[in-house]
């Protein structure tokens, strides 16, 4: 299964994650790995190793969501490809987003989260997103224009982030 | 945050009073469109496009906005045969419903739009953006008083891929598009449980070409204010409390019902769902004038659940708006000695 | 309630008169329909691969229109004279310039992808026909493809009006080449491709098999069927009409659709091999079923509520009628 904002039960739009790695998909044949920070090592090596001789697999491991090399990885891929990610959730987000951009579908992604307490915010008011460190529904300043967020439970898979708004409005209410 | 100016009669006599009984609860409100409903003081619902005395103001209002935000009018890449399908349906629906100004002929590989109301004589090559002087979608969107949002349909789901949401009542187009329809109403609280948006839903993905259907949704707004969207909710967003301390008459001034019709449309050519949503604005002062909107608006303002008055945006000031319909009806109708 | 008073023309889709304005053999067994609507009015655009339904004189059968469906003044159709007689026949044979058909339609069932990235377009003999709608709709919309045709030598339609198309056309004139070709260009398409495919039953499966064996999920994999695998005659049976309580027989080789209508129990059918669902009837109980169509998902069949009567079968079926 597709790993990425199912709807949650509870009625938000918010990514549900599974509770351990999703195991590798046997039906792919060629496989694209991508693990972010030193959490993720373990886990794609889990993965490497399952692929085993599924199929050709190709690894990619970095600190830090980096588009330009995720870009480049996702566009030498060929369609048969399952696409596994792993990191913390901002940069899992993020590459699950640009996936999605290249044309993958759900069936073709899996992934795991290492740590769940950062996430990827847009700002409503400078448009600009960043990683900050805050839970849906919870509170964040903005990196770029320094507003207080309120960061609602509402996540754009497409983009890959949550939404910001300015906090001090609604604490008026 | 002042007064209403004068409203055109149009404006009162048209509006689409969204209450059909004393309770409001979400439902699944969908009827085929162009039916004509009548009110205590006019009808409104023959157009699937509406144009009333407010459309130059209101399209005025809508470019300002895009400039000020170009994210208000935003398709994701794919969308392009969605959004000149848009266009020329509407063109097409403006032509019919409103022959005396408006016209789309053919002329070979070529069309020739004309809107006399703007002034507009407009010849353009289907789906060749460069003979357009903007994209399709807002060029269509400078010329409706309707926000539009289009919907791909694919994986036995909606997408909303691309629109032009100007005048969104505490949402974000910007944010949303690209969501899929479930995903949108996500932060509705009260909606997922009743099972209203997935049957919603599922009505969408069965609607036919050539068969139109509309809903009305409804909310309150302070000030006649179009754009109440979250990317300003620090312009607008304080007028919640600051509602509460104004007098009486600035109340009925300020405060207004703000009517969606939306309408529903199943594109042919790229098989798209166009969402048009139009937004109308009363002020409570001339509504409890009219004394079956009156009594019908106090009676659902004072039944709905404290959540769904939280999510409109009401909260704070929804008991006082129930005060002041009351006021005004014991004011001009005296109840028996 | 007034619905639909002011109905752009445009947008009419239901049962319509056009004329017949041209009918020219493409290949011997092919003809090629241009069709002008009577009332000289617009016409409905429609989505890449969608398919209008023509009343013939043997009843009404669905065939692909061949344009990109933008903005058209006309619909093309191309026909394949089959053995059997029925409505191609009465196509190739009875109309001419002139001749006036009543059309239902469009109807979109085999509709683009508008998100793909790239399409891989495989056509086997008269599928070619969705197909060079699809390859014509990416065309004006700048998209990208490539096209695989099977076709027995000297039977291709619209060969040249595919290999004009602007993308790159792989052509294969024997099973075995197209199962190669089909698993060549299988592996090597770039992420976010989808595929489409019509023609015969057994190009059908074997394009299902490579693009699965080729990590495709399900959700690349579109088709279109128009011809089901020959279906066995089956077993006589009886079916119950609820409403009336009436016994009809089902005689082994007859349809239910055919039994019901010689009894006197109109069904509205169309396309009579369990594809396009219009004979669907619901079914108050059986002692068993036997799905032989293309439409019921299979919790539909699970359900054992509704059957499609013009191939299905079962044995004590009370049809909801």
């Amino acid at each position: 299964m597709g790993t990425i904002a199912e709807v949650a039960p509870g009625g938000l739009s918010l990514p549900v994650w599974p509770s351990e790695p999703e195991t590798v998909d046997a039906t792919g044949r060629s496989y694209l790995l991508l693990g972010f920070g030193p959490e993720a090592a373990s886990v794609v090596d889990t993965w490497a190793r399952d692929v085993g001789a599924l199929g050709p697999s190709t690894i990619v491991r970095s600190a830090r969501f980096d588009p330009a090399a995720v870009t480049a990885a996702l566009a030498s891929t060929r369609c048969g490809v399952r696409i596994m990610v792993a990191g913390p959730q901002d940069d899992v987000l993020m590459t699950l987003a640009a996936a999605r951009e290249s044309g993958a579908e759900p069936e073709e992604l899996r992934s795991f989260v290492t740590r769940t307490d950062v996430l990827p915010v847009f700002c409503a008011h400078c448009r600009a997103t960043n990683s900050v460190e805050a839970v849906p529904g919870g509170i964040a300043v903005c990196p770029a224009c320094a507003t207080v967020l309120d960061v609602h439970p509402h996540l754009s898979a497409v983009r890959g982030s949550f939404l910001g708004s300015d906090t001090t409005a609604r604490e008026l209410t | 945050m002042t007064t209403s100016p004068t409203l055109g009669p149009d404006l009162v006599q048209g509006f689409p009073f969204p209450f059909p009984t004393d309770q409001y609860r979400y439902s699944t409100n969908v009827e085929p469109a162009r039916g004509v409903v009548g009110t205590p003081v006019g009808q409104w619902g023959d157009a699937v496009v509406d144009i009333d005395s407010e459309y130059l103001h209101e399209l005025a209002e809508r470019a300002r906005i895009l400039e000020r935000d170009p994210s208000r009018a935003t398709a994701l890449g794919h969308m392009g045969p969605a959004c000149w399908d848009t266009m020329l349906t509407l063109m097409r629906e403006l032509a019919t419903s409103r022959p005396d100004v408006m016209s789309l002929v053919r002329d070979g590989e070529q069309h020739v739009w004309t809107n006399r109301l703007l002034g507009i004589e407009q010849r353009f090559t289907y789906a060749d953006d460069s003979t357009l002087p903007t994209d399709p979608l807002r060029y269509i969107a400078s010329q409706v008083q309707e926000d539009l949002v289009l919907l791909d349909q694919r994986d036995d789901d909606l997408w909303g891929d691309a629109g032009v949401v100007t005048f969104a009542a505490d949402w974000s187009f910007g944010f949303d598009v690209g969501m899929t329809f479930l995903e949108i109403h996500g932060p509705v609280p009260r909606l997922r449980e009743t099972g209203v948006i997935t049957r919603a839903r599922d009505f969408l993905m069965r609607l036919q070409p050539g068969q139109p259907y509309r809903r009305t949704n409804w909310t309150l707004t302070i000030g006649r204010r179009l754009d109440v969207s979250t990317e300003i909710y620090h312009e607008w967003g304080p007028d919640r409390p600051r509602i509460l301390t104004v007098s009486d008459d600035d109340f009925g001034r300020e405060v207004h019902l703000r009517t969606e019709v939306q309408h529903l449309i199943r594109l042919e050519e790229s098989g798209a769902v166009l969402f048009l949503i139009r937004t109308y604005l009363l002020p409570l002062e001339v509504l409890a004038t009219i004394e079956p909107w009156r009594a019908r608006t106090a009676a659902v303002l004072a039944d709905l659940p404290d959540d769904m008055a939280d999510y409109k945006g009401i909260a704070t000031f929804r008991d006082r708006a129930v005060e002041w319909l009351h006021s005004r009806g014991a004011r001009e109708t005296p109840r028996d000695a | 309630m007034i619905a639909a008073t002011h109905q752009h023309p445009a947008y009419r889709v239901g049962s319509r008169e056009f004329v017949v304005a041209a009918a020219e053999p493409v290949t011997p067994e092919v003809r090629h329909l241009v069709l002008m609507p009577r009332d000289g009015g617009p016409v409905a655009p429609y989505q890449a691969g969608s398919h209008v339904v023509v009343d013939t004189a043997a009843g009404r059968n669905a065939y692909s229109l061949t344009g990109d469906g933008s903005t058209p003044d006309r619909y093309e159709i191309s026909v394949l004279r089959c053995r059997d007689g029925g409505g191609s026949a009465w196509i190739h044979d009875e109309l001419a310039p002139g001749s006036v058909v009543t059309i239902e339609g469009p109807r979109a069932m085999f509709a683009p992808r508008y998100d793909q990235r790239h399409a891989l377009l495989v056509a086997g003999g008269i599928g070619i026909t969705p197909i060079l709608s699809h390859a014509r709709y990416l065309a004006r919309w700048g998209g990208t493809a490539e096209i695989i045709y099977s076709y027995r030598p000297g039977a291709a339609a619209h060969l040249n009006e595919i290999r004009d198309a602007g993308f790159p056309v792989h052509e294969a004139t024997t099973v075995a080449r197209t199962r190669e070709l089909l698993a060549e260009r299988f592996a090597d398409q770039p992420l976010g491709t989808h595929a489409y495919a019509c023609g015969p039953a057994a190009m059908l499966e074997t394009y299902r098999e490579l693009g699965l064996a080729a990590g495709w999920p399900e959700s690349r994999l579109h088709l279109e069927r128009f011809q089901l695998a020959d279906l066995d005659p089956g077993e006589p049976f009886t079916a119950t009409v609820r409403s009336t309580g009436a016994r009809v027989a089902v005689a082994a080789g007859t349809s239910l659709l055919d039994a019901l209508s010689e009894a006197g129990v109109a069904v509205a059918s169309m396309c009579r091999q369990g594809v396009c669902g219009e004979c669907r009837v619901g079914v108050a109980s059986a002692a068993s079923l036997d799905h032989r169509d293309a439409v019921l998902t299979p919790a539909e069949r699970d359900a054992a509520d509704s059957i499609m009567c013009c191939v299905s079968r079962g044995t004590d079926v009370e049809v909801d009628l």
